[in-house]
């Protein structure tokens, strides 16, 4: 006998841009059969947008693809572009990136703790719920996001979208007052920063763990943002432009975005990587502050994903406080680039994770191919093999309903970036 | 601080941007002008997610232009005051943290102008929207309400305004 069960959620009255996402779930004498995150957002298209443009246009086209993380995607093509033309942009330049991508890095996790994570593990259906009974925690968590927005558009001119970033630099530099107003934000926000590592610790996280590989950047002396070498939990060490060689991405038939595999197997981006890869990269003050959590990194407990947010989230503040002391205003803001033809690779850590760029340029620099690969078609795979588990865990004989939200907070838990909105979860159970 | 904010949320994305040309569209037609000097403030708000929040502090009123889809023909003008939305969300990423969950989250936190109402123009397929003029003969006159309204309430229009006023210096 075939039961046969949908369930659609929570459609929002005001819809900013439609996006939806299903997960279909087989079931056959208690084992699952057939389990399958649908994304069916229409394919963007972006990378052959980006055909026939020029590279001065680059940064800012791509800082469309995402709301949330543009920053990534503006490192990731600068990067990429300058390795073609040979180009230096000098420390004044990787400094300010740096400080601009710890913005983004705020911002994002911040929001994501505290509008997406948090309210599951307090047993609240969504950070309004939430707010009412914890306000202090919602709003420095706000406050948080706002710095961190607000870090964004020092750099870019706004922070959604922002436009400062440029093949060579930035267009503008901040004054010396300008950047020391900002640092004493900076300063100001970060005792609440390490007060959220031990907050996030203390929640009542699930016990959850598993087995999977971890994939990040790693850089020789600094926690990686914008530079390093692909390294993995498994051994794996390999420069960025060797990326294709050892990560695939093929379709699925139900999906538009693409899987990517390491050799063959899932791989998990994002903070819970990183940090598992880089502890040893971490400001002292961080280190401490999460030694004193208790939990043990590296950690194979997807859940503590949301510790490792809180712990980026204080290490991009003590690095942007770092990186703005002592701030001289370059002679120039930028280094002109002088275009020639070849294949450039930019590799930096968007908040979800690895975000990889390749760029082949024709002698006027302008893009003959793009290919660009996201964390979230990285870490799909990963999102499904985690549902295969841990609806295993739960009990596949539960309740629809009981099936959805674990479903849904193991989804959130990556953050994915599903065409930025995915506004409903629909579950079909099929059972036999 | 401006009393009054009329924010068009959405993005330059064709297709997402019906409430910024709402918006510029008012602006246009001289809405500021309707009022005393900076009695009214109409601004653009790209996707602001929670920054709606601080977007609109301190404002007495705020007048919210954004698209919607309920199902309703294209063209259709839903006014809803922010007391009429369910709290309820369930979202899976923070990308789609919209206007319904940040008023939800603004009230939670005590942290909403006295009034906020949202103009929710349906959209269904971009191609098929009434000219953006019929809209804007459409939402005018209630705009002008909802803000005249407010101005009766005591404390919104500084006495300084209210002496111009009484002087002629705007024209209501």
């Amino acid at each position: 006998m075939t039961q046969s069960r949908k369930i659609s959620l929570c459609v929002p009255v005001l819809a900013r841009v439609e996006g939806e996402g299903a997960l279909d779930l087989e079931v056959h004498d208690g084992r699952i059969q057939t389990l399958r995150l649908r994304i069916f957002e229409p394919p963007r298209l972006f990378e052959k947008f980006l055909e026939g443009r020029e590279y001065q246009e680059i940064p800012d086209m791509v800082a469309r693809i995402c709301g949330i993380c543009p920053v990534a995607y503006q490192m990731s093509a600068v990067h990429a572009i300058e390795g073609v033309f040979g180009l230096a942009p000098g420390p004044w330049a990787r400094a300010m990136r740096r400080v601009f991508y710890c913005g983004e890095w705020i911002q994002s996790h911040s929001l994501h703790i505290h509008l997406l994570a948090a309210p599951d593990f307090l047993g609240y259906s969504n950070v309004s719920e939430m707010a009412r009974a914890h306000p202090d925690v919602v709003r420095r968590g706000l406050a948080l996001q706002a710095l961190g927005n607000e870090i964004i558009r020092f750099f870019g001119g706004r922070s959604v979208h922002p436009v400062g970033a440029r093949v060579g630099g930035f267009h503008r530099a901040p004054s010396r007052a300008e950047v020391a107003v900002l640092r004493e934000q900076v300063r100001a926000a970060l005792p609440g920063a390490e007060a959220l590592v031990a907050w996030t610790a203390a929640l009542n996280l699930p016990d959850d763990s598993q087995d999977f590989v971890s994939v990040a950047l790693r850089h020789q002396d600094e926690y990686p943002m914008n530079e390093g070498r692909i390294v993995s939990s498994d051994g794996l060490d390999i420069p960025i432009a060797d990326y294709e060689s050892h990560f695939q991405e093929h379709q699925e038939p139900h999906s538009t975005a693409l899987y990517a595999a390491l050799d063959g197997r899932p791989y998990l981006v994002g903070p819970l990587a990183r940090l598992n890869l880089n502890l040893d990269r971490l400001h002292t003050p961080v280190r401490e502050a999460l030694g004193r959590t208790g939990i043990a990194f590296p950690s194979r407990n997807m859940f503590h994903s949301i510790v490792a947010r809180a712990a980026e989230i204080h290490y991009a503040l003590l690095e942007a406080s770092r990186l703005l002391e002592d701030y001289t205003e370059p002679e120039a803001s930028f280094v002109p680039a002088v275009p020639r033809s070849g294949i450039g690779y930019g590799c930096t850590e968007a908040p979800r994770g690895l975000l990889w760029h390749r760029y082949d340029l024709d002698t006027a620099g302008q893009v003959l191919h793009a290919r660009i690969v996201p964390p979230t078609s990285q870490n799909q795979a990963r999102i499904e093999a985690d549902l295969r588990h841990s609806l295993g865990t739960l009990g596949l004989d539960r309740e629809d309903e009981t099936l959805r939200q674990q479903a849904e907070m193991v989804i959130r838990n990556y953050d994915p970036c599903i065409s930025c909105a995915t506004h409903f979860l629909t579950v079909r159970v099929e059972r036999r | 601080m401006n009393p009054v904010r009329v924010l068009g949320i959405g993005s330059p994305i064709a297709g997402d941007d019906l409430g910024w040309r709402l918006a510029e569209a008012l602006e246009r037609l001289g809405l500021l002008r309707y009022f005393p000097t900076g009695m009214v403030h109409i601004n653009l708000c790209d996707r602001p997610g929670s920054l709606l929040l601080p977007a609109m502090r301190g404002a007495r009123l705020v007048i919210l232009l954004d698209a919607m889809r309920s199902g309703a023909p294209p063209g259709t003008v839903r006014r809803l005051d922010m007391l009429e939305l369910d709290d309820s969300t369930g979202l899976l990423s923070s990308h789609g943290f919209g206007v319904a969950e940040t008023l939800a989250l603004g009230r939670a936190l005590e942290d909403l102008p006295p009034r906020v109402l949202i103009y929710g123009i349906e959209t269904g397929q971009a191609t098929s929207l009434p000219p953006l003029g019929d809209l804007v003969t459409l939402l005018w006159p209630t705009i002008i309400d909802d803000i005249r309204v407010c101005m009766k309430e005591p404390g919104v229009v500084p006495l300084a305004m209210e002496s111009k006023q009484k002087s002629g210096g705007a024209s209501l």
